[in-house]
């Protein structure tokens, strides 16, 4: 909690005035100026409404924004910054474009552009003994294999290693050669030799890229990564306008060590973003058993309102671009079906009670409609064992579901985070592949949700699906539902409105972290947590909501440029 | 659309790699270390039907299998379940939407806890591409590679190679494979059996390829082969199975060994010869001795600690003619190097 000093009034307001303000408040839905004080909302408005604030305590007025507007700052629910680090580290030099940290990185479609842009990254890394790691050359594209000797070109004195795109290649130069201690005489099958016997810094499948992988694995192992990919993960949420947002498997690996990490990142005043985090059950269960609730429900004392504990996490099947996610019948285009979670669904209320005794608010992974209805109908039993109204049982992801489900949520009590993304950018891979057209196509059922009354956020799962995280684009999905093809429009009955499309980035998401007193919309008392646009997403014409210009954010009333 | 799951996989592998990273740090014993088995292939291929088999004849290995999931295969599965606590599901728990994930906890985990195993088998899920899985699962120190296993139906696979939907996992897993078991040969007669062995072979020349009915393959073929009997002789001429074709053969290998041109005998290997196993000396390095692994066309030369004892020789394999044999043994004898044996030190049973 931030220490208020008594009395203090000494303290000065800033006035940020915009050229238009959404609040998010239904009651009071756009103003042009609003006032901040210890960084919190003071009052919404314009400058002639504020004024009996204004009147009494010096201010000063921020024009900053004079020719933008202002929203709540997004809230993306469900992330995996913890988990992201691997792609991190690794540079992007693929032929088609890709989402990543940076937003979506450009595809490279030469072999030139390919060493160009390894020359650039190599050029502007000031330490040059700093491995360079990179990503996504393929053969097929980029004109035959890399040489060793075209990477030394580069740098004869930085290690260079680079995965392709189907990762059945690595190619390195000199300096990475004797960094691995390959040498010539070595005996490793698939290790790349020009005809004279001289290694060419390429090594072929499985055997050595194990041996290649290890330079690899040491930088992952590095002691600063993680609070390095941390940062790198802070700024590019706030170049996508994200304010707030939940890991929604803290504790993966190890929770003590992952808590100090985003302690010490998360805590500094540089670091732009708001972080909840969500311990993974399975992980708790494993270490603390019998004493598992006890244990989360400790967690709060590390809490503040920039880094803090909230809830508990439970996964059921497994993930919509993965496949293996559990269907009903017919199960998948080829028979088959996903995978469960490690708790057995019949004794999934039973693992769940004692949180739900305890008030810790629960999240249920379930991509599939089976496992939908496996977690509404652990939390039908909760409900008959101790009946909770304001619980907010939040099921998350939600990508196939049927329209009596929501039905059967919103009687239950129960909310929704929805990776909705996957409209977009798979929906149409995944009518041919997987899931079929009747429930590819209705990927993502949000138009069901808000015809039954049931509160639901969107979130990208950032990065461990391949899609960015980009509120925008969630939005702009949500409200179009056109599928990667840039024209079909996929099941247009599911469309929702751009308001409340925006709801589900901003205060409904805040709402499933049991935050939306805090957090979420532009109101007297709430953080002063604002995203900038160069346009109102209410306003634009629908096709272009996601390629408005995000100036950057507003974090407790700091300005946050992107 | 076909890149967007490639870049999945990709992401995926490199999650699976930083995981395994991050869960096993030290490099454990030589001893300690567990061969690895994958068995991928598409649904309906036959591949359970293949692990049931190799659960009932173990060929002397404790075997810890990873299954992707009882519930969605068929009854034959619940016979793999009633195996014993050495067969566990894969399960998606921990993985948070990643199945990498979920693979490198799941091996870090088993590897972590009570050895009630020898050699871990894994069925790769249907549309797996194995080449990822593999490098998830191998990045984890504790593990070797033993073998690549796709399990092909003989009586679709032209099929699933025309179809355009199947055909990119088909290749990839045959081009993956150490070994392509022709499965389903009571469905198929001698002509379709050759189509398909053409098939598969126009994916990857000189993939080594046996077929079976119902999954019937020596376990022997599938895992890592035990090279001495429990009173420390070199096992030779015993037959693999009674009732099978493949037979198990120990050559003679000169004392020292030129590596490159054992590395160019390795990849020049009959196609008869399915699996090779020895200690050798080699010249670049006489004070130790190297394991010599060869399953279908991969080689391996793995330098082992200087002081236990290996028995001499080189077991192949397969089903190779007299002639193989004798072309063979010519060509083993012609590695050797010119290098003195005087300097070798003793601890060498056979001499």
């Amino acid at each position: 909690m931030t220490v208020r000093q008594a009395g203090s009034d000494s303290s000065p307001i800033t006035v940020f005035a915009a050229r238009s303000i959404v609040t998010m408040d239904r009651g009071r839905p756009s103003a042009q100026a609003v006032a901040v004080k210890d960084g919190r909302v003071l009052s919404v408005g314009t400058l002639a409404s504020m004024q009996p604030w204004l009147q009494r305590q010096p201010y000063v007025i921020d024009d900053t924004f004079r020719d933008q507007v202002l929203l709540p700052g997004f809230i993306d629910p469900h992330t995996h910054f913890g988990m992201s680090g691997a792609f991190l580290g690794l540079h992007y030099v693929g032929p088609i474009d890709s989402p990543g940290p940076r937003g979506i990185n450009p595809g490279l479609e030469s072999r030139a552009a390919v060493l160009a842009h390894l020359r650039k990254l190599h050029e502007s890394m000031p330490d040059r003994q700093q491995p360079l790691f990179a990503w996504g050359f393929d053969p097929a594209v980029h004109g035959g294999q890399l040489h060793r000797d075209e990477l030394d070109a580069i740098s004869r004195e930085r290690p260079l290693w680079v995965l392709s795109y189907a990762p059945h290649f690595v190619y390195t130069n000199s300096p990475m050669l004797q960094r691995l201690g390959a040498t010539a005489d070595m005996t490793l099958h698939g290790l790349g030799r020009d005809p004279d016997g001289r290694l060419n810094g390429r090594f072929v499948e499985v055997s050595a890229i194990q041996f290649a992988l290890t330079p690899f694995r040491e930088e992952v192992m590095r002691p600063d990564r993680n609070e390095d990919a941390l940062r790198m993960l802070g700024d590019a949420a706030k170049r996508a306008g994200v304010t707030t947002t939940a890991d929604m498997a803290f504790g993966f690996t190890d929770l003590e060590k992952e808590w100090r990490e985003h302690a010490k990142v998360v805590r500094s005043p540089s670091f732009p973003l708001r972080m909840v985090l969500v311990p993974l059950e399975s992980m708790i269960h494993k270490q603390h058993g019998a004493d598992s609730v006890q244990f989360v429900a400790s967690l709060a004392s590390r809490s503040d309102d920039k880094l803090r504990f909230h809830g508990i996490k439970f996964i059921n099947d497994g993930s919509y671009p993965a496949m293996s996610l559990r269907l009903k019948f017919p199960g998948y285009l080829d028979g088959g079906n996903g995978l469960r979670g490690d708790v057995p669904w019949e004794e999934l209320a039973q693992r769940m009670y004692p949180y739900w005794e305890r008030g810790i608010q629960i999240h249920a992974h379930a991509n599939g409609d089976e496992a939908i209805d496996a977690v509404l109908d652990a939390l039908a039993a909760l409900q008959e064992r101790k009946p909770r109204f304001d619980h907010r049982y939040t099921i998350e992801h939600y990508c196939l579901s049927t329209p009596d489900q929501a039905r059967r949520l919103k009687a239950l009590g129960g909310a929704a985070s929805v990776n909705n993304y996957f409209v977009h950018y798979r929906s149409l891979l995944h009518s041919q592949q997987g899931f079929g057209p009747d429930r590819a196509e209705a990927t993502a059922r949000l138009g069901s949700l808000e015809h039954e009354g049931v509160v639901f956020a969107l979130h990208s799962d950032f990065s461990l699906v391949v899609v960015p995280m980009h509120p925008l684009t969630a939005v702009w999905t949500a409200v179009n539902r056109i599928a990667a093809d840039g024209e079909t429009v996929v099941a247009p009955g599911e469309r929702i409105g751009v308001e409340r499309a925006l709801r589900a980035v901003t205060i409904d998401a805040a709402y499933v972290l049991g935050l939306d007193s805090e957090l979420g919309s532009i109101e007297v008392g709430k953080a002063a947590d604002f995203t900038v646009l160069a346009e109102d997403p209410l306003e634009v014409s629908p096709e272009r909501i996601r390629d408005i210009d995000v100036w950057g954010t507003v974090l407790s009333g700091v300005k946050q440029p992107a | 659309m076909a890149s967007d799951a490639r870049a999945l996989d990709a992401w995926q592998m490199l999650l699976g790699i930083e995981q395994t990273a991050r869960r096993t740090p030290v490099r454990p014993a030589a001893a300690e270390i567990v061969p690895f088995t994958l068995v991928s292939g598409f649904l309906g291929s036959g591949k359970t039907t293949l692990l049931q088999r190799m659960l009932e004849r173990p060929a002397g290995r404790r075997i810890a299998v990873l299954v992707n999931d009882f519930g969605a295969v068929n009854i034959d599965a619940a016979l793999i379940r009633s195996r014993g606590p050495t067969v566990f599901e894969l399960s998606n728990g921990c993985a948070c939407c990643s199945l990498a994930a979920g693979l490198a906890q799941t091996l870090a985990d088993l590897l972590a806890g009570p050895r009630a195993f020898d050699a871990i088998v894994m069925e790769a899920s249907g549309i797996a591409e194995p080449l990822g899985i593999l490098h998830v699962a191998l990045s984890n120190p504790g593990l070797r590679l033993s073998t690549v296993v796709t399990v092909v139906d003989a009586s679709d696979v032209q099929n699933q190679l025309e179809d355009a939907r199947t055909r990119a996992t088909l290749e990839q897993q045959i081009r993956a494979a150490d070994l392509v078991i022709l499965n389903k040969l009571d469905l198929v007669d001698a002509g379709e059996l050759a189509r398909a062995r053409a098939s598969v072979a126009g994916i990857a020349a000189d993939v080594r390829m046996v077929s079976a009915a119902h999954g019937a393959v020596p376990t022997e073929l599938l895992l890592d082969v035990a090279l001495t009997s429990e009173t420390g002789e070199l096992l030779a001429n015993i037959p693999v199975a009674h009732d099978c074709p493949y037979r198990s053969h120990v050559l003679e290998t000169p004392a020292v060994l030129d590596q490159r041109l054992l590395c160019s005998l390795a990849e020049a290997l009959p196609a008869t010869i399915l699996r090779a196993k020895g200690f050798v000396r080699l010249a670049h390095d006489p004070a130790h001795r190297y394991l010599f692994e060869v399953a279908g066309r991969r080689w391996s030369l793995q330098r082992q600690p200087a002081s236990a004892t290996y028995p001499h020789g080189l077991v192949v394999i397969g089903t190779p003619s007299d002639e193989d044999l004798s072309t063979l043994r010519v060509a083993l004898h012609a590695c050797g190097s010119a290098q003195s044996a005087t300097h070798i030190q003793g601890n060498d049973s056979s001499r």
